[in-house]
């Protein structure tokens, strides 16, 4: 599992932890959480990260539910997820034992996070970090 | 009035692709748009469809690159015949949506305002009410979610 990274991207360097397998990355509008996503995304091409970056993108694809379906052993990191995600797809999420996720979104609906797994995006003075509110 | 809708309605959910598609008909220089630029991302408009990167000094980079939660607010004040979901929204967004004076959104999620005065016009499945604060709208949420 993906305990910690560092990335960075438009001016902005994050230094993250995680502590469970599911990781959902909230916070308020404007913060930044998109930046964080794409500097993962690039990250993740260039070949730095091993994981499979989604969002409203892919959702004509049917790569979301593909990607659900056959991962294994995979990091997955998915932004948009309050829109793109499906209930079937939320609960597949949640008991998926092979795979770890990174979600960016607003509601933990279907996700049954643990309190391991709720996290807020904070950024000040161009540091990103994530606090971990319920613990 | 806004008007929030808490049952299933014909609504735009990809508000960023919506944003993106109809941006040029968005009035960027009115000062009340620039306003929910500011309060909701914290940068300032600065024209051509720019505004500054509030990361990287000195940097402009395109209206596209705001936040989607800020994008939602404008889709709703500049389109207020079309149905918007806010389930992007942060607080801080839904916090600025929630003191227009007209608009409509779908609230797919319990999310409370902190705080807003105006009246707005709630529709749930079998009824409508109109309230003027976040106890009002949280006793609706709480029989509702």
């Amino acid at each position: 599992m993906l305990k910690q990274y560092k990335t960075s991207g438009n001016g902005v360097d994050f230094d993250l932890i995680f502590h469970d397998a599911l990781t959902i990355i909230n916070g308020e509008s404007g913060v930044g959480k998109t930046v964080l996503f794409k500097a993962l995304e690039n990250d993740s091409i260039l070949g730095n990260l091993d994981a499979i970056c989604l969002n409203y993108d892919d959702i004509t694809s049917g790569i979301i539910d593909i990607t659900l379906k056959s991962a294994q052993n995979k990091i997955i990191i998915i932004d948009n997820a309050d829109i793109i995600l499906t209930d079937e797809q939320r609960f597949r999420i949640s008991t998926d034992q092979d795979n770890q996720y990174i979600i960016f979104a607003h509601s933990i609906q279907g996700m049954h996070p643990s309190e391991k797994s709720i996290a807020e995006l904070l950024v000040k003075n161009n540091k990103g970090k994530l606090n971990y509110v319920l613990l | 009035m806004l008007e929030v809708y808490l049952k299933d309605i014909k609504h735009q959910r990809f508000n960023d692709v919506y944003f993106n598609k109809h941006m040029t008909h968005i009035d960027f220089d009115n000062d009340d748009i620039k306003k929910i630029i500011q309060a909701i991302d914290n940068v300032k408009y600065i024209g051509n469809y720019r505004v500054l990167s509030k990361f990287e000094k000195d940097t402009a980079i395109s209206v596209r690159e705001i936040s989607t939660g800020c994008k939602t607010a404008l889709n709703i004040a500049s389109f207020p015949n079309e149905v918007f979901s806010v389930a992007e929204c942060g607080d801080n967004a839904l916090q600025v949506i929630f003191n227009y004076k007209r608009g409509k959104i779908l609230m797919p999620m319990f999310s409370i305002p902190r705080l807003f005065t105006n009246e707005i016009k709630v529709f749930t499945s079998n009824e409508e009410y109109i309230i003027n604060n976040h106890k009002q709208l949280e006793d609706i949420l709480n029989k509702v979610f």
